[in-house]
């Protein structure tokens, strides 16, 4: 029995030590070629230290093309953070909505939410450039904002969220000591949706940061581009001109930083919110 | 008294009953009112982000522009009906950018959904050491945004960069990672990279879940501890398996980020290489609005589609007796 | 709450103006200068600008520089034009007119364009920008096909250099013997306008308007010709196969690996840029014949400006385009910004673009006059098609495969203008396949 057990473990441990490298292995490549000049990244072998270029990929980074990188990274967290706070405030409302209150056609309505889960992001992207044109807002900051700030799946999540964390009587309560709607719901319910909210805004913070498609469709003014979609250049610019290379390799480590660091920061929440969330 | 109120009511409110025939009602449309608040920012983006939108490619896949003859000097636009949807169904590279996806989702989703299932599993089984840091492991590439994690392995695939060919050259094994044959696996282990870790976190929640007792009845029946994984657990989270799966089709279906970034790299995926890919081709390069939106709604129709047929195939297989 | 709430919208207000700010079209008339916005991704044009805009003050004219056109050029010109915003004065290729003249993007300049500033063209050139009798296009170059080869090393092994195709097979045999690692051109992969000049050459007509239709035929007997001689090149590893314009190609031409390159006229200072060790190593030779007796050529590259149906000011407009490619100060400030071989549309043009170049790379060639005689034989019966960005896109997509080994160059073209039908049939033109 203990053999057994002990192989077992064993097994279990390698497999998924397996996995674990699996997913960190290129993370490391990025870290240790971000370290290396253009010469070093075709020429040299990975783990020599030889050309130690950090600093002066740093420098380069945001020395191109004007500091266009920096513009970049400015743009994503304006898009993501600031798209992802306002859009899981107005998701959340709206879930919050579905979960305490009745109203004709509430259900049909909730259907049209699911069915905007269903909808790709992708098949919105170019009616909503046509419509963005015919407005005249493409290439502008709002082309990308407004379209980014729809989460329905966000809106799902907060239902559940709400009637998970926010049960009715609290409502009542609120109701019969004469507090309004609304007062009871940013004093009240929307502390107790905290964990809940926090799992929302992280669900739109990593899609919009990610977000590709949208703003490819929409922006041809570089100086508009997230991260995503100026990386996405740069890469194209590289088989023409080398020397971009190393900079789309450390551009890309720095990108990865605040997603990183919002999860980690943010752990204990986005876990209890998708425990409540997953659970039928 | 206590077979007139409802239990909440019954909490410390003065009974009254005309004090709450007054209150109920104002109330009642107060209610209204702030539930209409709550709702209004985001109907008004599912109106103008979503309805709209879709309203608006469907129209202009049945009224495009229509030029007679050789055409030159501009064209009207009239209703052309089912034209456009004809052209998309017969051009070859929208047929074979579907035979591409289906062959992608043929790979990709059984993996991601075996995969993240079984690490799900082998985490919960108790026997691994330094859980909770594995776990972080798995679930950071989920953090790492999808053209960027392409870029990553796309370099990881090109000669001359990566440390991988090296290493298989220096052991005289030469492996093209962008080849004709090669580059849709390559596509998948992107993907797959990507979404492993964030599936096997909600299957681990969702394991968690579990009462104990029922694995505790199976042990005692003298299961194993794969035997207890395949047999008691999985049936259990049946529903959040079939979410993982359809929400892993319908994100497959939109495959555009990883082909996109190696259409630059290797003449093996071309622009047309997905639907995606097809639909902005022929919107942005062949200024051809009419295709692409009947190409995008013949998308949107098939994943629509497909969900509800895999939501009701798992959905019927449970309901039948076992 | 209001005090924010007030702050939040003017901020959106002055965001919205701000990022609302698309290119201006034209002043509207009266006092002051008229204003043209311009896009072109050409080297040089800045100076182009700057001289025009120097040298009268009727006139005032904004450039913006656009990405070339695989890289987003066409798609922003087309987008602009459908959006009611195009600039005033936009270029186009050769190959991508047709396709912009359906669209209603150029306009028609038939009647804005005098008898004087025709006849300075040469007549292949203006053929080709003129669509069912109607000029939609000014020329600015015209490219005929060149061989660019490595003297020395042709010298070196003894190789004559190839005057017909069927002497260029030999040589490249040669070649390939006397060093096994070198090749005396490349198949290009991404070649669809090189093979399109080849076909050209041999008689083919991809794309023929004949009274109200259409007619296309990707696969008649000249293209098959070509594509088999092509394909037989490729199979004999006689020939490189790899895209042009990029890494690979480029060290390759840099190391002696690929001792040959056809291409337009234009490639001449573009080789010089590139592979800047090459001087006095490269020359250049008319491009082999089928038959020397009856010799013809095809080109590869070259560029129109065109006048966009949205220009407030076409006549002004016109002038500004007149000037750029009739006036010899407008191509000396061209030439001062940076090499270029361009060979202009209007002969007048040549001695001053031959005075310019510093021909030394090429071991002081008369490269000029060289072109001046090839740009004589270009055929003038070849149409571009309609939709030429599909048709590219799908034929390189087959080259791309034949490349590796699936398929062939003949299958590539089929398959091209099996996949271009459809956009055709969707715009509802009056197509037919011969």
């Amino acid at each position: 029995m203990t053999t057994s057990r002990l192989t077992s473990r064993t097994a279990v441990n390698t497999v998924v030590l397996i996995a674990a490298l699996y997913t960190l292995l290129p993370g490391l490549w990025l870290l240790l070629a971000s370290t290396k000049n253009s010469d070093a990244l075709f020429g040299s072998d990975i783990l020599s230290f030889g050309d130690f270029s950090l600093g002066q990929n740093l420098r380069d980074l945001f020395s191109m093309e004007d500091g266009v990188y920096g513009r970049w990274y400015l743009n994503s967290l304006l898009y993501a953070v600031v798209g992802a706070l306002v859009g899981s405030l107005i998701s959340v409302a709206a879930g919050y909505a579905f979960d305490k209150y009745a109203f004709p056609h509430k259900e049909k309505l909730f259907g049209l939410v699911l069915a905007g889960v269903m909808v790709p992001p992708t098949v919105l992207a170019l009616p909503l450039y046509l419509v963005a044109s015919g407005i005249g807002l493409v290439n502008t900051f709002w082309a990308v904002f407004i379209p980014v700030l729809f989460n329905p799946f966000g809106v799902y999540l907060a239902r559940l969220l709400s009637n998970g964390y926010v049960p009715n009587e609290v409502l009542e309560a609120s109701r019969v000591d004469g507090a309004g709607e609304l007062q009871t719901y940013f004093r009240v319910s929307l502390r107790m949706l905290g964990p809940g909210f926090v799992t929302v805004f992280l669900f739109q913070l990593t899609a919009i940061w990610n977000n590709f498609f949208l703003p490819m469709v929409m922006l041809s003014d570089e100086h508009l581009y997230p991260l995503s979609l100026g990386l996405y250049t740069w890469n194209s610019s590289a088989t023409v001109s080398p020397e971009y290379y190393p900079l789309v390799v450390i551009g890309s480590l720095l990108a990865v930083v605040p997603l990183i660091v919002a999860f980690v920061t943010l752990q204990r929440y986005w876990k209890s919110g998708l425990t409540a969330g997953s659970v039928k | 008294m206590s077979t007139v109120l409802s239990p909440e009511e019954r909490t410390g409110t003065p009974p009254s009953a005309v004090r709450e025939a007054r209150p109920r009602r104002a109330g009642r449309r107060g209610q209204l009112v702030a539930c209409a608040t709550l709702l209004a920012p985001f109907t008004a983006l599912l109106v103008a982000v979503f309805l709209v939108p879709v309203g608006y490619a469907v129209y202009l896949s049945l009224f495009s522009e229509d030029h007679t003859g050789l055409g030159f000097g501009g064209g009207t636009t009239v209703f052309t009906g089912l034209r456009s949807y004809l052209a998309v169904l017969g051009d070859p590279s929208f047929r074979s950018g579907f035979g591409v996806i289906a062959l992608y989702c043929l790979i990709f989703v059984p993996a991601v959904v075996v995969g993240a299932l079984a690490l799900a599993l082998l985490l919960d089984s108790g026997l691994v050491r330094l859980r909770r840091t594995a776990q972080m492991m798995l679930y950071l590439p989920h953090a790492v945004p999808g053209i960027i994690a392409a870029v990553i392995w796309l370099y990881l695939y090109t000669p001359g960069l990566s440390p991988v060919i090296r290493l298989f050259a220096a052991a005289d094994v030469h492996i093209d990672f962008l080849g004709l044959h090669t580059v849709l696996p390559a596509i998948v282990n992107i993907a797959l990279w990507s979404g492993l870790g964030y599936n096997m976190v909600i299957f681990y929640a969702a394991l968690q879940a579990l009462p104990r007792e029922v694995i505790e009845a199976a042990r005692i029946d003298g299961a194993g501890g794969l035997r207890t994984a395949l047999l008691v657990k999985v049936p259990i989270i049946r529903g959040t398996v079939v979410m993982v799966c359809v929400f892993a089709l319908i994100g497959a279906l939109q495959l555009f980020t990883e082909p996109t970034l190696m259409n630059q790299a290797t003449p093996m995926v071309n622009s047309r290489y997905a639907p995606n890919m097809y639909i902005y081709d022929a919107a942005f390069r062949r200024n051809n609005y009419g295709l692409a939106s009947a190409a995008s709604v013949i998308l949107l129709i098939v994943t629509c589609a497909l969900s509800y047929a895999v939501t009701r195939w798992t959905g019927r297989k449970e309901r039948s007796p076992r | 709450m209001s005090g924010r709430l007030a702050a939040a919208l003017i901020v959106t207000v002055t965001l919205l103006l701000a990022g609302c700010s698309s290119s201006d079209g034209s002043d509207t008339a009266g006092s002051g200068p008229v204003h043209l916005t311009f896009w072109s991704a050409l080297r040089g044009t800045q100076e182009v600008v700057d001289e025009y805009n120097r040298g009268q003050n009727k006139i005032r004219v904004d450039y913006q520089q656009v990405p070339s056109g695989p890289q987003g050029g066409w798609a922003k010109l087309s987008n602009a034009a459908r959006a009611g915003n195009a600039p005033d004065v936009a270029t186009m290729e050769y190959p991508q007119l047709p396709g912009y003249a359906i669209d209603g993007v150029p306009r028609d300049l038939t009647d804005l364009l005098p008898d004087s500033v025709r006849r300075k063209f040469m007549p292949q050139a203006l053929d080709l920008t003129t669509l069912d009798g109607r000029i939609y296009a000014v020329p600015v170059d015209i490219e005929p096909m060149m061989f660019f080869y490595r003297k020395d090393v042709l010298t070196k092994y003894g190789i004559q250099v190839p005057r017909t195709w069927a002497e260029f097979e030999t040589a490249a045999r040669e070649l390939k013997k006397a060093d096994p690692g070198s090749r005396l051109a490349s198949f290009f992969t991404n070649g669809s306008q090189h093979l399109a000049g080849f076909a050209w050459q041999a008689g083919a007509q991809w794309f023929r308007a004949v009274g109200d239709t259409w007619h296309i035929g990707m696969a008649d007997a000249p293209t098959r010709k070509v594509a088999a001689y092509w394909q037989h090149l490729v199979d004999q590893d006689l020939v490189r196969v790899e895209p042009v314009d990029s890494q690979q190609w480029r060290a390759h031409l840099q190391s002696g690996e690929t001792v040959g390159y056809m291409a337009g006229a234009w490639a001449a200072g573009s080789l010089m840029k590139s592979t800047p060790d090459g001087k006095g190593k490269w020359a250049i030779a008319p491009l082999p014949q089928w038959d020397p007796a009856k010799p013809s050529l095809g080109t590869q590259g070259g560029s129109t400006f065109a006048v966009t149906k949205d220009s407030q000011h076409p006549e002004e407009a016109l002038e500004f385009i007149t000037w750029m490619v009739t006036s010899p100060d407008a191509l000396r400030a061209k030439l001062s910004s940076g090499v270029s071989s361009a060979y202009p549309a209007v002969p007048a043009l040549v001695p001053v673009a031959r005075k310019e170049m510093d021909t030394s790379y090429y071991s002081g060639q008369d490269i000029f006059g060289l072109f001046q005689e090839s740009a004589a034989l270009i055929s003038p019966r070849w149409q571009w098609g309609p939709r030429m960005t599909s048709t590219i896109t799908s034929v390189e997509d087959g080259f791309a495969k034949a490349g590796a080994g699936s398929g062939t160059v003949i299958g590539a073209l089929r398959e091209g203008e099996r996949r271009t039908l459809p956009d055709l049939k969707s715009l509802g033109l009056s197509v037919t396949t011969k």
